[in-house]
């Protein structure tokens, strides 16, 4: 299913949230809605679901506008920030509830239901907890689970609110890989939510950054890192360093940075502050003739032949010429 | 769970007399008058009792009283169940008005509120004449009584639901939704399950009230004996006559009702607290 949002509007009690967001999503693909939070994102999701109106604009799937079905009749699979589990149903009863809530006449029977349960149960490997109450689960389970009940609906699309918002850092990079494994075996065009870029970097085909309730820029994550259309785009998206060469700012990540004896015509006299060697880039802390701090990474080899000590003059010239105007 | 820290700033001798006058005020203001109805009751033996309770007038006050409170609990549970949600679902312009509307009945007194039942429809109002003409009459009669007892007792269900509603997250409703549930199937299965104690406790606040409530229904009676008069105004009218033995037996039967709703409320109060336990996103395996 292909997903088309066309100029969205959305305020709250005169407060604009959400100001012309257009998007496409095609058939399959996976993509992240990334942005600092209150910038939009949720409310965009939710309106993408059904779950709030627009003040204006439309979304479209497979060509269908989709203003006028009912959330209950969209099939959305829709994963909460924190799940949204039935607290009173167990595993099993939370997966099945799709399926009995279907109108009588395509209700799957009991059989089908057993049968359509113990099969997502399985894929998210957790068979053996079928009968447990939501409460009796550990983060990452019910992250699974709260995925298993969406998926037996047979969704045509997935929409994740912040899927791994609320799990710890390990359970995090584990449930991050195997999202992204369900989403290659599925196929099933996927929308989620996050406010972490390392998560849309490693997750998502594209990248859609949103801020202030607009985008700043769609593409693919190499393009978002490595080409950013704005200063905005290219801090969020990881640590960058401002280089004043010539009354001309440059914006270098520490790893786009090249440190020598010499002077060149485009580079910056520095002096070492401190020198981290453990990592897989060595870290040098570095002022300006101005005092401005900045951070330089650069590989083991590199430092070994630059013999540099900390107190050193050096001269930085960034590799990458960035620069917005 | 939180520990209320015990406070070790009070002498030991200030709290225990502290302590002992919230005991002596209960004894005496409670238990005592409790037991004296019981006592006077008993006076002259289990006779009294079966005088009492065998005369038709007391039969009928009861059954009354049971009528009433089976048309006006399940009434009220409804519609305290719709006010309720809608008060916490949908963007109401007139929400604050909802909400000062169910105070009123908790702040006005309810001899006002009976009153206002006869000025509404009473025999010299414009609507209760019309009313009476096609044979309908409400005030002295049960339709009157079901009115100010529906009216009194409004307020419990719903506003016990409203914080209930309110203080537990959308989002099962929400994805209860895009699973494909309608809105019945929602109440019954995500809504219910979570206000069923809360509800529960509401309607014994309801039904208790209703049976003991006084004040409105006495001004809309018309105290006919045998046809008009509930448990607490026969009580009322047993005294009225000097028939000390009589009125308290039949007070006592009211006051074992109001023991049993609290004990019914102690225990649904309880099962509330521990329905309401949130289930917060662990972060463990």
């Amino acid at each position: 299913m292909s997903i088309q949002v066309k100029d969205i509007h959305k305020s709250y009690a005169g407060t604009r949230v959400l100001n012309g967001i257009s998007l496409n999503v095609d058939d399959g693909e996976l993509v992240a809605l990334l942005g600092p939070s209150g910038c939009g994102k949720t409310t965009l999701l939710r309106i993408i679901a059904g779950l709030e109106a627009p003040d204006s604009g439309d979304v479209i799937c497979d060509g269908v506008s989709t203003q006028d079905i009912p959330p209950s009749a969209r099939r959305v699979g829709f994963v909460f920030q924190h799940y949204a589990l039935f607290r009173h149903l167990s595993v099993f009863e939370n997966i099945a509830f799709g399926l009995r809530a279907k109108p009588r006449a395509e209700r799957p029977s009991e059989e089908q239901i057993r049968e359509k349960v113990n099969f997502l149960l399985n894929l998210i490997q957790l068979d053996w907890i079928a009968k447990r109450l939501p409460s009796e689960l550990s983060g990452g389970q019910r992250q699974r689970v709260a995925l298993a009940r969406v998926l037996a609906i047979d969704p045509k699309y997935l929409l994740l609110d912040e899927p791994f918002g609320a799990l710890d850092a390990k359970v995090r990079l584990e449930l991050r890989r195997w999202l992204r494994d369900r989403h290659h075996d599925l196929g099933v065009t996927t929308i989620f939510v996050t406010h972490d870029q390392e998560e849309a970097l490693d997750v998502a085909d594209r990248i859609v950054l949103v801020n202030n309730g607009q985008i700043q820029q769609a593409g693919s994550p190499d393009a978002l890192y490595n080409h950013p259309v704005s200063p905005f785009v290219c801090d969020f998206l990881g640590f960058v360093n401002t280089l004043k060469i010539n009354g001309k700012e440059y914006y270098a990540r520490p790893h786009e940075i090249r440190l020598s004896r010499e002077a060149t015509e485009q580079s910056l006299p520095v002096v070492v502050r401190s020198i981290r060697t453990a990592g897989q880039l060595v870290q040098i802390e570095l002022d300006d003739a101005d005092g401005r701090p900045f951070t330089a990474a650069i590989p083991h080899e590199q430092f070994e032949q630059l013999q540099a000590v900390p107190q050193e003059r050096l001269f930085a010239s960034p590799i990458v010429k960035r620069t917005f105007n | 769970m939180k520990h209320t820290p015990t406070s070790i700033s009070e002498p030991t001798w200030a709290r225990r007399l502290l302590i002992a006058f919230a005991f002596l005020h209960v004894a005496l203001l409670i238990m005592l008058p409790f037991a004296s109805v019981i006592a006077q009751a008993c006076a002259d033996g289990m006779s009294t009792f079966q005088t009492v309770f065998r005369s038709s007038d007391t039969r009928h006050a009861i059954k009354l009283t049971l009528l009433i409170a089976l048309c006006a609990v399940p009434l009220n549970v409804v519609i305290g169940i719709c006010l309720a949600w809608g008060v916490t679902h949908l963007k109401l312009p007139g929400k604050r008005l909802i909400m000062a509307v169910l105070d009123l009945p908790f702040s006005v007194s309810p001899v006002v509120v009976g009153l206002l039942f006869i000025l509404l429809l009473g025999k010299n109002s414009p609507c209760g004449a019309w009313l009476e003409a096609h044979g309908c009459k409400i005030i002295f009669a049960f339709p009157g009584l079901l009115l100010a007892t529906l009216f009194v007792t409004m307020p419990f269900v719903a506003k016990e639901l409203i914080p209930l509603m309110e203080g537990h997250s959308r989002d099962e409703e929400d994805a209860a939704r895009l699973l494909g549930a309608g809105w019945l199937r929602i109440f019954w299965k995500i809504t219910l399950p979570e206000i069923k104690w809360g509800l529960l406790y509401g309607t014994i606040l309801c039904t208790a009230r209703a049976m003991g409530e006084f004040g409105a229904v006495a001004v809309v009676s018309g105290n006919i004996r045998g046809r008009t008069n509930t448990l607490p105004l026969h009580v009322e009218a047993l005294f009225q006559d000097g028939e000390l033995s009589a009125a308290s037996a039949a007070a006592s039967l009211l006051a074992l009702l109001g023991l049993v709703s609290l004990a019914a409320r102690t225990i649904t109060d309880i099962r509330k607290r521990k329905g309401r336990t949130p289930v917060l996103p662990t972060q463990h395996h």
